[in-house]
């Protein structure tokens, strides 16, 4: 009984809250909105398995993304660390940091990136596959600064 | 509105805490001991492990205590994640109860050696006297594992990670035997383990 009750909740809170994004205009509002639906569909499949569905993470073994002050400011890091994992770890010895996700489309990166920057009191709003694309096209450079 | 009144009703009924004891899981065997008929209890062998702080863990450890035992390894990229997290929430609830402990395993020692487990404890910042991550001889861990623990695991390529493992925590009492076995993934069944905790501490004090 108590699980009915919970999962009927649960299935009506899957809108996206729009306060506090950018300002949109109409056509990009229903871009934001189906990258943001498709967005966490993948992000449940691919990385809630660490990050939690939540965001949260796990402590500091699994980093946060939810309204993170770091995070906001390095939106367009996000891509390149989803298809290549980053190498930052607190310690040698537990290996590398992320995995990363090679097999991904940029698409599905944009996706991904506008989900987790828009979900958990993030707000940045849209990234399109076009940003998207001419970030993972410069990939190296980030990962060799890192 | 009447109809509303009997559906509360009927919840608090069927979520109400009954307060009857957990059960003892395993074999049981019935035996004669001095005339007498007993019943012998499946229970957990003799161990002995390194913990975190490469101090030896056995069985001793454990003594007078109730423990959540699972086993884990700290390369996992499928459920141990969301596992640490739920048993995160195991010892928070009860980090100011003493007569309960936790027990993780690692299933990849060759990998998780104390130095590991100690960087991965501080990540999740818990204290080792109450939380003990152990590391050990690999076959002792995997025959403890499936012998003891009902929980096997073990060595797979093709699984995520390298190896296979089920996501159980194992709830041992004071006797080493187990009263429940959880899915460590399952937020709902690691809320019937917080709630089970206390009943088990409980019946050691009547």
């Amino acid at each position: 009984m108590c699980l009915v009750y919970f999962l009927m909740l649960n299935a009506c809170s899957s809108s996206v809250e729009m306060e506090g994004l950018p300002e949109m205009d109409r056509e990009t509002e229903v871009k934001f909105k189906q990258y943001y639906r498709d967005g966490r569909i993948l992000y449940v499949t691919y990385c809630a398995s660490c990050h939690m569905e939540n965001g949260e993470g796990l402590k500091n073994a699994i980093p946060s993304l939810t309204k993170s002050p770091i995070f906001n400011r390095i939106m367009e890091k996000v891509p390149c660390q989803i298809k290549y994992g980053t190498q930052k770890h607190s310690s040698a010895e537990l290996g590398p940091g992320m995995v990363g996700f090679y097999s991904l489309s940029p698409l599905e990166i944009a996706e991904i990136t506008t989900y987790i920057s828009s979900s958990w009191g993030n707000k940045k709003g849209l990234m399109t596959v076009k940003e998207a694309k001419s970030l993972l096209e410069n990939c190296v450079d980030q990962i060799e600064s890192n | 509105m009447k109809n509303l009144f009997i559906v509360v009703v009927l919840f608090c009924i069927g979520c109400s805490t009954t307060q009857e004891k957990l059960p003892i899981a395993g074999y049981k065997d019935i035996r004669s001991v001095d005339g007498k008929m007993d019943t012998i209890y499946h229970t957990i062998q003799d161990f002995a492990f390194l913990n975190q702080d490469s101090m030896i863990i056995t069985e001793k450890t454990f003594e007078d205590k109730v423990y959540v035992a699972d086993f884990f390894f700290t390369s996992c990229p499928s459920i141990c994640p969301k596992m640490k997290q739920q048993m995160l929430r195991v010892y928070e609830r009860f980090y100011d109860e003493p007569q309960l402990l936790i027990l993780s395993h690692t299933i990849d020692p060759k990998h998780d050696t104390v130095a590991v487990l100690k960087e991965y404890a501080k990540l999740l910042e818990v204290e080792s006297s109450k939380w003990h991550f152990v590391t050990g001889d690999m076959d002792k861990i995997y025959a403890i594992a499936e012998k003891s623990y009902f929980a096997p695991a073990g060595e797979d390529e093709e699984a995520p990670g390298g190896f296979l493992h089920n996501g159980a925590f194992v709830l041992v009492d004071k006797d080493r035997r187990i009263r429940g076995v959880y899915d460590g993934t399952d937020e709902f069944q690691v809320d019937k383990l917080i709630k089970d905790i206390p009943r088990l501490i409980q019946e050691y004090e009547n």
